[in-house]
C-alpha cells in the first residue's frame, strides 16, 4: 500500500453503503478501512494511524458524536467528517464543537465529498507542517539554550510528543 | 415509594369528550328526564289536588249530612205535630160538654165528618166502654160495632198507662186492612170511656213524605223494629231499614246499601211514639255536588297533566337535542384536538423518518455512482455484468426500503374518523415499534416484549391506538434519556385486556402524576412536547370503554397500564399468561 495514499477510516452501520463507498474512494487513491460500529473503529484506530475519518451519527451502541470525541482524544490531528442521514442544526453545532472538520448529509455528491476530504487532508497536512516547523524552531532553541546532555533529553521528549 | 393513580381520578372533564354515545343513550336520557320532570311537576300538584279534594269532600260531606239531618228533624217535628194534632182533635171532640157519652150514631157521624174535614187521614171513629166493647161507631166498617177490644194491646196500654192517649203501630186488626189508631181516655161519671180514631197510614205517609223536602228524597216512618208505618215495603224494598239501634237523642246519619243501590239515610226519633222518621236519599243524588266537584277536579287535573306532558315532552326533546349537539360539538372538537396532537407528533417524528429515507437514498447514490465509476475508462475497471446485476438489485432493495418508510409516515398521519373495530393489540404494538425502532435503538433503549398468547381481539380504533402507543413510547424514551429499557407487556386479567408500557426512566413525583392528564401539561423542554399526548391518549382510551392507570417511582421508572374491555362474546373466566 502506497505511503502517499490518504488513510481513511469509514464508520457506518449500513454495510452496503460502506462497502460501495470504500470501493469508490479506493479507486480515487484513498486507503480505506471500513467498520460498522464505534467500538470497531476505536479498536482499528489504536492499531493504525488514519489521516481522515468519515463517521455516521446514528449508530447502535455508540453514537457518532461520542465516537468523534474519542477519536479526537486518541489522535488530535485526525480530521473527522460527519456523514449522516439524520442531520440537524443542533447536532452539527455539537459536532463542530467536538472538532469535526465538516458535517455532510447523506446522500452526498461524490465531488462534494472528495472536495471536503481533500480539504480535510490539506488541513491535516498543514497542521503537520506547522507542528514540524514549531518542532524545528524548538530544536534550534534547545540546541542554543541547553547543555548538550540537556538538549538531548529535551529532544527525546519532543520526539515522544511528536509521535 | 410506588405511587399509583387511576386516570379517571385526575383527568379533567374536557379530555373525556372523545366518548361517543349511541342513540340509545340519548333515548334513555330523554326518558329519564321526562319521568323526573313529570314527577317534579305532577307530584306537588297531585298532593295539592288531593289535599284540597279531601278537605272539600269533608266540608261538603258535612254540609250534605247537616242538610239531611236538618231535613229529617224538620220532618220529624212535622210528623210529631201531625200525631199531636190528631190526639188534640180527639181530646177536644171527646168532651162531656160537647158530646153525649156514650154518643149516639148521629153524634158519631157528625163528629167523624168534622174530624175528616180537619184531616182526611181519619178513617173511622169508635167509642169503647171500660170493658173494651165498641159501643158506638162511625165509619166504613160498621160490623166492628159490638166487638170486644179488651185484649188489644193498644187498649190495655191506654187503660194501664199514665198517659191519657195512645198511638199504635200500623196493624191489620179486625178489619184486615193496614191502619193505625189514635185513642184518648176520659173518665165520665167515674167510668172510663175511650174514643178511638183509626187513620190511613198512606195519608200519613203522603203528609210526611209528600212534602217537597229534597229532590229524590223519601221520608217515611218506621217503628223501633224497623217496620215501615207509612209505605209498603213490598212496593218499596229500598225502604227496608231493619231493627233500629237504641233510641238516641240525636239524629243519626249513615250511608247504607239497599236493593243494590247506595243511599244516605237520616233517622230522627219522634217524641209522641216509639217511631222514627227516616229520610233516605240516593247517595248519587246526595253527593252529586261532591261528585260534580270531583269530576271537575279530575277534568282539570287531566287537562293540566296533558299540558304538562306536552310541555315536558317538548322541553326534554329540545333539551336532549341540545345536549346531543353539545356532545357532538365537544366530540368534534376533541377529534380536532386529537388530529392536531397527531399532526404535532407527526411533525415530531417526521424529521426522524425523513432521515431514515436518506440512508437508502445514499445507498442508491453510491451504488449508481460506483457503476458509473466502473464504466469510466479513467479508473480502468472491467465492467462485470453479474456485479452490475447485483448492484442494481441493491438499488431496488434500497428504493423499496425508502417507500416503506414513507408509507409508514403517511399511514400514521392520516386524518381518520375514529372507527371502532376488532383489533389485535399485539400487531398494533408491533406496528408502532417499527416506526420508532431506530429512534429507540439509537437512544440505546432496549425493548422487551412480553406478550400473552391467545389474547382476544379488543374493540378499538387501530389508528387511534397507534397514536396512544406512540405517545407512551415517546414519553418512555424521553424519560429514559440515553440507555434503559422499555417493557411492553400484554395480559388478560380481571375481565380486561391489559397492556403495560413500563420504562426504566426517571419516574414521576405524585405532584407530576396528578397533572399528566391535563392538556398542555408537559415536563419536556420548550418546543419538545405539546403537552397533549397523555390527555388525548386518555380521551381515546375512554372512548374505547377502557381506562388508564399509572404507577411511578422516582428514580426507578414508570408504568402506564391500558385497560381494554373484553369483547362481549369473550368468556370472562379464561385467564391469560405470558
Amino acid at each position: 500500500m502506497s505511503q502517499d495514499r490518504i488513510r481513511l477510516l469509514i464508520v457506518d452501520d449500513e454495510v452496503r453503503f460502506i462497502e460501495t463507498l470504500s470501493r469508490r474512494l479506493g479507486l480515487r487513491d484513498f486507503d480505506v478501512t471500513a467498520v460498522t460500529s464505534g467500538k470497531e473503529a476505536l479498536k482499528t484506530a489504536k492499531q493504525q494511524h488514519f489521516d481522515l475519518a468519515i463517521v455516521d451519527l446514528k449508530m447502535p451502541e455508540m453514537s457518532g458524536e461520542h465516537l468523534l470525541g474519542l477519536l479526537k482524544e486518541g489522535d488530535p490531528r485526525i480530521e473527522v467528517v460527519i456523514l449522516t442521514g439524520h442531520g440537524s442544526i443542533d447536532s452539527a453545532v455539537n459536532c463542530t464543537k467536538l472538532g469535526a472538520f465538516c458535517y455532510l448529509q447523506k446522500p452526498c455528491e461524490t465531488d462534494e465529498l472528495l472536495r471536503v476530504l481533500k480539504e480535510a487532508y490539506r488541513k491535516r497536512v498543514e497542521k503537520r507542517l506547522e507542528a514540524d516547523a514549531a518542532r524545528m524552531s524548538e530544536v534550534a532553541r534547545i540546541a542554543a539554550d541547553h547543555s548538550p546532555l540537556a538538549a538531548l533529553r529535551r529532544l527525546r521528549e519532543l520526539d515522544k510528543e511528536g509521535s | 415509594m410506588v405511587n399509583r393513580i387511576d386516570a379517571d381520578q385526575v383527568a379533567p372533564p374536557v379530555v373525556r369528550g372523545m366518548e361517543a354515545h349511541d342513540p340509545g343513550y340519548y333515548e334513555q336520557l330523554r326518558r329519564r328526564l321526562r319521568w323526573q320532570l313529570l314527577f317534579a311537576y305532577c307530584a306537588p300538584l297531585g298532593i295539592l289536588a288531593l289535599y284540597f279534594h279531601v278537605q272539600y269532600s269533608v266540608t261538603l260531606g258535612d254540609r250534605i249530612h247537616n242538610h239531611l239531618r236538618s231535613l229529617a228533624e224538620n220532618q220529624r217535628n212535622t210528623a210529631d205535630l201531625f200525631v199531636q194534632e190528631r190526639v188534640a182533635n180527639l181530646r177536644n171532640a171527646f168532651h162531656p160538654d160537647t158530646l153525649n157519652i156514650p154518643p149516639g150514631v148521629e153524634d158519631m157521624n157528625r163528629l167523624l165528618a168534622e174530624l175528616v174535614r180537619s184531616n182526611p187521614a181519619f178513617v173511622d171513629l169508635g167509642v169503647f166502654d171500660a170493658d173494651g166493647n165498641l159501643i158506638s161507631y162511625a165509619g166504613p166498617y160498621p160490623s166492628l160495632r159490638g166487638r170486644d177490644y179488651s185484649a188489644e194491646g193498644w187498649y190495655r196500654q191506654l187503660l194501664a198507662g199514665t198517659r191519657d192517649y195512645v198511638v199504635s203501630d200500623v196493624y191489620l186488626g179486625f178489619r184486615g186492612k193496614p191502619h193505625f189508631i189514635v185513642a184518648v181516655r176520659r173518665n165520665v161519671s167515674e167510668r172510663a170511656w175511650v174514643l178511638r180514631a183509626s187513620l190511613d197510614p198512606e195519608k200519613f205517609g203522603e203528609f210526611v213524605g209528600g212534602s217537597a223536602i229534597l229532590e229524590g228524597a223519601q221520608a217515611y216512618i218506621v217503628n223501633s223494629k224497623g217496620q215501615s208505618q207509612t209505605v209498603s215495603l213490598e212496593r218499596h224494598p229500598e225502604f227496608e231499614v231493619g231493627p233500629l239501634p237504641v233510641r238516641a237523642g240525636t239524629t243519626s246519619i249513615a250511608e247504607v246499601g239497599a236493593a243494590g243501590k247506595s243511599y244516605l239515610r237520616a233517622i230522627a226519633w219522634l217524641t209522641v211514639n216509639d217511631w222514627a222518621l227516616v229520610v233516605q236519599v240516593p247517595a248519587a243524588q246526595a253527593y252529586a255536588p261532591l261528585w260534580r266537584a270531583r269530576a271537575a277536579l279530575v277534568a282539570i287535573m287531566v287537562l293540566t297533566l296533558v299540558f304538562i306532558l306536552w310541555v315536558v315532552v317538548r322541553s326534554t326533546r329540545k333539551l336532549v337535542g341540545r345536549i346531543e349537539k353539545a356532545h357532538e360539538a365537544q366530540r368534534s372538537l376533541t377529534i380536532h384536538l386529537f388530529n392536531a396532537a397527531k399532526l404535532a407528533s407527526v411533525g415530531e417524528i417526521a424529521a426522524g423518518v425523513a432521515h431514515e429515507i436518506n440512508n437508502p437514498l445514499a445507498i442508491i447514490y453510491e451504488e449508481a455512482s460506483l457503476m458509473v465509476d466502473i464504466l469510466d475508462p479513467a479508473f480502468g475497471q472491467a465492467p462485470d455484468m453479474a456485479e452490475f446485476r447485483e448492484r442494481l438489485g441493491a438499488i431496488q432493495t434500497a428504493s423499496l426500503r425508502g417507500r416503506d418508510i414513507t408509507r409508514k409516515l403517511l399511514a400514521f398521519s392520516r386524518h381518520d374518523e375514529p372507527e371502532l373495530g376488532p383489533v389485535q393489540l399485539e400487531s398494533v404494538v408491533e406496528r408502532v415499534l417499527k416506526v420508532r425502532e431506530l429512534a429507540l435503538s439509537t437512544s440505546n433503549v432496549e425493548v422487551r416484549k412480553e406478550f400473552a398468547h391467545d389474547l382476544p381481539e379488543i374493540v378499538a380504533s387501530a389508528n387511534q391506538l397507534e397514536q396512544v402507543l406512540l405517545n407512551l413510547l415517546n414519553n418512555a424514551r424521553d424519560a429514559i434519556g440515553r440507555g434503559g429499557r422499555i417493557t411492553l407487556r400484554t395480559r388478560r386479567e380481571n375481565g380486561w385486556v391489559q397492556l403495560d408500557v413500563e420504562d426504566t426512566g426517571q419516574g414521576m413525583t405524585p405532584e407530576v402524576m396528578n397533572k399528566v392528564f391535563f392538556p398542555f401539561f408537559t415536563t419536556k423542554g420548550v418546543g419538545k412536547g405539546t403537552g397533549l399526548g397523555l390527555s388525548i391518549s386518555y380521551g381515546i382510551i375512554k372512548s374505547m370503554g377502557g381506562r388508564i392507570e399509572v404507577q411511578s417511582r422516582v428514580g426507578v421508572g414508570t408504568t402506564f397500564t391500558l385497560f381494554f374491555p373484553l369483547p362481549r362474546s369473550t368468556p370472562v373466566s379464561a385467564a391469560g399468561g405470558s
